[in-house]
Formats: structure tokens, sequence, C-alpha cells
């Protein structure tokens, strides 16, 4: 894992046969690949919700811009993952065919918490034979270019809670379950979450400032407080664990010591919602432990207009050799 | 990685366990009697049991399985006139899996019917494989073993090798039967997800389970055990809301099929269940095909006051076992100083009543009217702020929780942890203060309109299969602009000198539009008004018509008296119009006619009452109530 300036990333990247993004509402999504050097990027594979809002298709935009003719936009069904599965697998097929070795940079910035696992799910099965790096731009702050504090959330409820496709672990319903909440900012969907799935046990994992990614550690303790503050009709003392997500590999070795905790007698389910980098560590766990389940919970509405300011770093990660 | 978990505290009463979770004793210790309420939830029949989250449809199917059954009744199995199976949705895999989706229609149709075939079957067993449930007979031995080898062995040929069940318990027996199943349902599932990055079908090499053809019999063969011989049998399927819509077609074809002799599906559900519909096309309705219970209504109508002696109970009971020895009315104390003010105005209309100065009827017509109203007048008097008024006392609090159990659990969790945080000083809690008591009810209202309201807009997509629902952000607004204009006038009316000014809810007295309906059911929906009847007005045929009323948990916003059901008012449609577009304008417009003398009443606006009886029965009820309270 290195933790590298934006505007040095045009020296350190060289010979990229398939850059993938995901083009997204707010401006951290174009960071990366406007950082990126022209001339070492052959094909550029930009993904983009088909009724993404307005925000987005305008972001599509510095895409083309940055890529030209390279540019190969996806449009894909970010609410139906069977679509998007099939849809991102047969489209990076098509620019890369049949053939391995290729190198291939994503930028998971963007990808929402579900596509980026059904995406480490599909490269751990059908890119293995291929170098895979991921790189994710980090948030100076979240939801703080605004004043005003009725402005300040990221998303607001949820619509369902279902399994991650290629993820839907080892169930059974008369064992005893315990959710891991990986909490970031969003507290309020994370509470609504665990309502939902009500699970026997709860645990809760959050990043301290060694760990975070964002520059800015936006009134993460008291949206923290308040999560903790709605919990605890249901759960006096959920056991709380700070682990990192500014490594992917570090948040997996974390994880994987409270799942030994755990045992095997329990349902495991796994929230991902913290940045991305900790969510690929949580679908690598995963993938290491079938049984576990990951579970996602679709926002009924984002904040488009205060996001997330782009920070000035990236941080590149081999997905395949895991460091 | 490093654990923050904190000291040991004290635990708190009003902690929450999902029923499923709950040991038999801890279900019968917290179980408040409601029978009489819903009677037909134990009875034969198909049921929906419809109510909002909190409202206690888990705890009461709970309650009707067998063991606590048998435990609060102190029987064995075979004396019980029922068996209710408790079959909780919440947590089933096969309502969340995402694989799930890659069947198309007929192959969907035959995997969902399996996986929930196969589950009922699971939960059967797995409620009749307690050991606490049987007297040691062995003739009941003798007769499971036989269910097992010569029933399940033809039924359920997949099982492969059958477990030897010689010299097995009866309940050893069902165990073995619970695991059967499991592994079938387990295969199912793996088979699914096997489907996860494929679109090709793989082969299935077992039978696909249905109701009709492997659930009813089965049942019907395990009534022929001598200790289940003419029992009633009750699938108790709780939180169907969380069904898919394809899975939610298929409960509905069972509910068709009229077997309700074999097995009642007895259904709970908030207001979102998905669809009526059945995999057929054709629709179920009541009461032919089933009987429906709104549990809410039992709160809007003529008996309340039950719910009011049923919180009593279960706070009481809470409390007891805390090891806290308070009455429940002590617990949660009201505003001393207040209470005598408004026990002032209330002797000075009693007083004016034997002086043959008073409005009503009866000599505490007027006590009862406008006592509060009247204190509450004279608070908002100068700044109009009105927030001294205090919300404290069990009987507000029990009103402001409009009728869902949980809503008052959850606030007096709060509370307690307030109270923990702020007076504790290593002393047994005993009571909570009046200050932290309004104190926390103030901020949920305000929550519960200013935050929770706005976070239902979403984007309307056509979402997966339709299946998630949002809400346009241009009818939440609306819905936002109703509550604010319908609270509005109803503070007005409080202020008022009017007759009746105790008003919460609200009819149309015209036809409503389109647009009215629909911002209305959304606010039933989504649980800021309930839905209840009343007699048309000034109709010829008589006939009745919907009254929508506001939810008592938002009354500290514009500081009404929570206790109050006597008044409602009749408007136009115009009127709910205007309030969804501009209810500031409505309510500038519109309160200047409230305050006007009644009989410069204006037609958009009439004030009505309960009819006599109803208001008889009121004070009646009240009175019953006091005792309690």
């Amino acid at each position: 894992m290195d933790l590298i300036e934006l505007e040095s990333l045009k020296k350190r990247i060289s010979n990229v046969d398939l850059f993938i993004s995901f083009c997204s509402f707010d401006d951290r999504t174009f960071q990366i690949a406007k950082s990126l050097p022209y001339n070492e990027v052959k094909k550029a594979l930009i993904f983009i919700n088909k009724k993404a809002p307005e925000e987005a298709k305008q972001n599509l935009e510095v895409f083309k811009t940055a890529f030209i003719e390279k540019c190969i936009i996806e449009g894909v069904e970010l609410f139906d993952p069977i679509a998007l599965a099939d849809n991102m697998f047969s489209s990076i097929r098509k620019v890369l065919g049949e053939n391995s070795h290729h190198n291939i940079l994503v930028d998971v910035t963007s990808f929402n918490h579900e596509s980026l696992c059904i995406f480490v799910a599909l490269s751990s099965i059908f890119l293995n034979n291929n170098h895979i790096d991921f790189v994710y731009c980090n948030a100076l702050s979240y939801a703080s270019e605004t004043e005003v504090e009725s402005q300040k959330w990221l998303s607001r409820g949820i619509r369902d809670v279902r399994t991650v496709l290629g993820f839907s672990g080892d169930f059974d319903s008369n064992r005893e379950t315990t959710l891991i909440m990986m909490v970031g900012y969003e507290s309020e969907r994370a509470w609504r979450i665990i309502d939902t799935l009500s699970p026997d046990q709860l645990i809760i994992t959050y990043n301290d400032s060694t760990g975070s990614t964002t520059e800015v550690n936006c009134d993460a303790d008291e949206r923290y407080a308040n999560l903790l503050e709605d919990l605890a009709v249901y759960y006096e003392k959920p056991d709380k664990y700070i682990i990192p997500s500014n490594d992917p590999i570090k948040t997996m070795n974390e994880l994987e010591k409270i799942i030994k905790c755990i045992g095997k007698d329990n349902n495991i389910i796994l929230v991902p919602m913290n940045n991305k980098l900790s969510t690929i560590g949580a679908a690598m766990l995963a993938l290491k432990y079938p049984e576990i389940q990951l579970c996602y919970a679709p926002a009924t509405i984002y904040n488009t207009k205060y996001y997330s300011t782009p920070g000035n770093r990236c941080y590149l990660f081999n997905f395949m050799k895991g460091e | 990685m490093q654990s923050d978990k904190g000291g040991v505290v004290s635990v708190n009463p009003f902690i929450i366990k999902t029923p499923e979770k709950l040991k038999s004793e801890e279900a019968v210790d917290l179980f408040v009697d409601v029978f009489t309420d819903y009677e037909k939830i134990n009875t034969e029949g198909h049921t929906f049991v419809l109510g909002p989250r909190g409202i206690g449809k888990s705890m009461i199917f709970r309650y009707l399985e067998p063991d606590c059954q048998c435990l609060s009744r102190n029987v064995k199995i075979d004396e019980l006139e029922f068996l209710g199976i408790y079959i909780p949705l919440k947590n089933a895999s096969f309502t969340k899996i995402t694989e799930i989706k890659r069947f198309d229609n007929n192959a969907s149709q035959i995997i969902n019917e399996h996986l929930m075939s196969v589950f009922v079957l699971q939960m059967l067993y797995k409620s009749l494989s307690k050991r606490e449930l049987y007297n040691d007979d062995e003739e009941t031995d003798r007769q499971a073993r036989n269910y097992y080898y010569e029933v399940c062995k033809q039924i359920l040929p997949s099982t492969g090798d059958l477990v030897k069940c010689e010299g097995k318990k009866v309940n050893d027996i069902f165990a073995e039967l619970e695991a059967t199943t499991s592994e079938i349902y387990k295969k199912a599932i793996k088979y699914i997800q096997k489907l996860a990055f494929t679109k090709d079908l793989l082969p299935y090499d077992d039978l696909f389970l249905d109701y009709l053809d492997y659930v009813i019999p089965l049942v019907k063969a395990l009534k022929e055990m001598s200790i289940f011989t003419n029992k009633k049998i009750f699938f108790l399927i709780d939180d169907a809301h969380f069904l898919t819509k394809r899975q939610t077609y298929i409960l509905n074809y069972w509910v068709s099929t009229r077997t309700s002799g074999d097995i009642s599906l007895k259904i709970s559900s908030q207001y979102n269940y998905k669809s009526y519909y059945t995999v057929n096309g054709a629709t179920i309705d009541p009461p032919h095909d089933y009987s429906e219970i709104d549990m809410l209504k039992v709160y809007t109508s003529k008996t309340r006051s039950t719910y009011v002696r049923r919180i009593y109970e279960i706070v009481g009971k809470r409390l007891k076992i805390s090891g806290i020895d308070t009455d429940p009315k002590d617990f949660f104390p009201p505003d001393i100083k207040q209470e005598e003010e408004i026990k002032k105005i209330s002797q000075m209309y009693l007083e004016r009543y034997d002086q043959g100065k008073g409005r009503g009827n009866k000599k505490n017509d007027d006590s009862i009217r406008y006592s509060r109203p009247d204190f509450i007048k004279r608070l908002l008097g100068g700044s109009k702020s009105g927030s001294t008024y205090s919300y404290a006392g069990f009987s507000q609090l029990v009103h402001l929780s409009s009728g869902i159990t949980r809503s008052f659990i959850e606030t007096a969790h709060k509370m307690y942890a307030e109270e923990e945080a702020k007076n504790n000083n290593g002393r047994v809690i005993d009571h909570i203060s009046a200050s932290i008591q309004n104190s926390i009810v103030r901020d949920d209202a305000n929550h519960f309109l200013f935050y929770e309201l706005p976070r239902y807009a979403g984007n309307n997509e056509e979402d997966f299969e339709d299946e998630i629902i949002t809400y346009p952000e241009e009818d939440i607004d609306k819905l936002f602009n109703l509550i604010i204009g319908l609270g509005g006038i109803f503070r007005e009316i409080l202020i008022s000198d009017r007759s009746e000014r105790r008003v919460f809810s609200v009819a149309i007295s015209d036809k409503p539009s389109k647009e009215t309906s629909k911002v209305l059911n959304l606010g039933v929906q989504l649980g800021y008004f309930h839905r209840s009847t009343i007699g048309k007005k000034d109709s010829m045929s008589g006939g009745r018509t919907d009254l929508y009323i506001l939810n008592r948990r938002l009354s500290p916003i514009w500081t009404l008296d929570p206790t109050s059901f006597a008044g409602y008012l009749f408007v136009q449609n115009k009127l709910l119009e205007e309030a969804m577009d501009n209810p500031s304008s409505m309510l500038r417009r519109v309160g200047k006619e409230i305050l006007q003398p009644e009989d410069k009443e204006k037609e958009f606006v009439q004030l009505s009452l309960f009819q006599e009886d109803n208001e008889a029965l009121f004070q009646i009820e009240m009175g019953g109530i006091d005792q309690w309270i």
C-alpha cells in the first residue's frame, strides 16, 4: 500500500492496459483520471449508473476529455446487482478479450460499497491472471463545505437490506447472528441496517485518526455518539473496535482477529460502510471465509450537493499481491 | 485491534429484545394479554395482522408458541387448543439473498415456493422439538417415530438416509426433522449461491417442495398423532413485508387455497405489504379469503383505554423484573406545579357548573374539556412559545406514544439513560424527573418530523424488480406541509374560545382529490397519521368516511394536549390542498377565522364533536383509566 500525492501519480503510473473507474456525482470521482499520464493508459472503461443524477452526467465529460478516443462509457444498473455484475464483467471481457496478464488499474473511489465488493469477487474469480492495482483518492472531508447544520449529511434512510452478490455466506437461522458494522460517517444509515437485521450480538468497528484516509476528521465523534445513543435501546453495550481504514490488508487482518473470537457457532454478517479501502479489506476477508455474509443497504437519498471534498492524496494497492 | 468496551452499568429496564430472541419465561413474564382486542388472532381462519413497527405484533406471535402457551397455562402440549408455529421472516436468508433473482418467472416461483415450504416446515419441527412440551409417554414416542418413518420417508425422499429413531423421544424426533429440513433448505441456498456470476441455470437434483402437495399433507399427518388430534394449527408468519414481491404472491396463493381447516395462516406485516395478488394473477380479498386486524385501530377507537392499561402493565412488569418497586405512575411523575395549576382551573369549572354557568351536560364536562387547554393557552399567552408546558407524567407519555408500545418503551429507555447519566450518583433510579421526561419527548417530536420524515424522500427510480419503495421528494414535501398546516390549525383551535378545543384529527367533508388521498395515504403508511372512520357529515344516506388522526408523538411541536380525543375537524379538500402547497398562507387565513365566534364559522372549517354517546363513553373510559393512572 503506497500513499502518494495526486500530483505524483503521473510519474508513478505506466503501461496500463485498462483503467477502470466509476463516474459518480461528486468531484472526487475524476481526480485520479485527471492525474493519470494520458500516454500510459491504453483504454479507459468508465461505468456510470444509467439513472445517475445530472451531476454525474456532467462529471462524465471530464473523463471523456481526459481519455478522448480511449474512453469507453458503459451504463450500468446500479440498483440491480445481478445486471450490474453481468454488465461489468462482459464489458471488461469485451475490452480485454480472453487473454490474461494485463495491467489493470481500478479507481475504486466512486464505486459504491456493493459494486466494489462485486468487483473484488469478479477480479478474484475471473481476472486472477492479471495484474490488478486499486487506487483510491482520499477525501479532504465529508459534508463540510456548508456551514448549515441541516445540510451536513451524506445519505438518508435505507431502501432495503440485501446480501452482496457472491457473498451471501453460510446463514443458519438456528444459529445466533453477530453483525459487524463497519461504521463510517453515515451513522443514521448504519442504525437503520442494525435495526432491520436485529442481530443477537453487535460489533461496531470504526477508525481513529491514525487509521483514517480523511484529512479533516469531520464530526466523526459526534455522529458516532449519535449512533450509539440510538443503538442503546437494543444493545446495552455493543463491542467496539478501532480498525484502520487506510490499508485493506490491515483492515482484513484486524477483522480476522474479531471473527476468530466470535467462533464458528454464529452467523456472521459484515456490513462495510467505512471508506472503500476498508470495503476491499472486508471483501477480501469474506473471500477467505465464505461463511461470512456481506450485506448492503442502498440509501434512500444521497447528499449530492455536499458529499465530499477531494483530498490531495491517493492510495495505491496491488490487489493480487495484497500489498 | 483495540476494544473500548465500557464499564459495568445497571441494566436499563426498558431495553428492547426482539420477541423471537426471548426465552419462554421472559416472553411469558413480559406479555400482557391482548386477545380480547384481537380475538381473530387465535381462532381458526387466515388473518392479516397489520400495524406499524413496534406495536407488538411479534410479541403476540411469540406468546402463541407452544412453549409459552404451555408455560403460561401450566400444561403440556396435548392440552393446548392450538399449535402456534412462529415463523419469523426478518432474518430468513431467502428473503434477502440477492442471487435468487437470477431466476426467471417460472423457475423463480418454483425455487421460492420450495424455500418457503421447507422453511415453514423447519420452523414447525423446531417449535415441536422442545422437551418440556411433552409428558413422558412411550405411545407418543412411537407415533412420532411412525410419523417420521412412514410419512416423511414418502413425502421427503430427498432426505436420503433416514436417521434411526428407535428409542428416541418425541422431541428428539422432531429435532431430527428440523435438522433434515434444515439440510434441504441449505442445499437449495447453496444451489442458488452458485448462480452468483453465471447466467446458466445449473441442474438441481432434488425434489422441489410446495405448499399443497407437501406442507399440507405433512401437517395433516401430524394431526394423526393422538396428542395433536383436532388441534388447530396456526402458522404465525411474522414481518411478511420482508418478503420479495414474488414471495408475497406465493404466500397470497397459500391464503387463496382456503386450507385454513388444516393450517390457519396468521400473517403480520407493517402497512407496506407488497401486494395482495397471487401467483395466478387473482387477488385475495377479505372477508372471503382472510380477515384483517389493524392493531392501531384499537388505539384510535373506543377501546383505547385498554392501551393505557396495557402500557401500565407492561411498564409495571419491566420495573418489577429490574427490581424497581415503583408504580409506573410514580416512576413517571408529572410536573407537580403544573398539575396543581391545572387542578385549580378544573375546580373553577366545577364551581361554575354548580353556579349554572357550565357549557357541558355533565358536571365535569367543562373541567375535562377546558382545564388543560386553558392552562396551555395561558402559557402561550405572551410569548406564544409554549415551551414551558411540561409533557411529563405517565398519562401524557402513554398518549404521546400514540398506540405504539415500542414508541413508549424507546422513549422511556432514553429517559432512563439520561436520568442515569445526570442524576444517578450511585442511587437506585426510582423515578424519572419531570424535566428529563419533557426534554426527551420534545426532542423526539422534533426528530420524528424534521429529521425522520425527509429521509424517506428518494428519487423514485424503478428499482431492482420493483422491490424497493421510495417516495418522491415532492410527495414528502407535501406531507410535511400538510402536517405543519394541520398542527398549526389544531394549535389555533386549542387556544381559541371554541366549545371544543382539543382537536387532533381531520375528515374531508367533500371528495378528496387524488393528490390529497395520495399524500394522506403516505402519511398513514409512514406513521404520521392513523386512519379511522366516522359517520359522514350531513349525509342523508348515512355511511362513513375516513378520519385522519395526527400522531400524538408530534404534539410538543405545537404544544397540543395529547390526552384529547374529543374533537375532530371536517374540512373541504381544497383546504388540505392549500396546506400541502403553502401551510403558512393557509394558517394566516384560516387562523383568523378559527378565532371568530362560532356562529361566523366558515363552510370549509367545521368543527364537530363526537356523537354524544361516544363522548359519554369517553368520559366513562377516562374515569376507568384514572383508576389506573
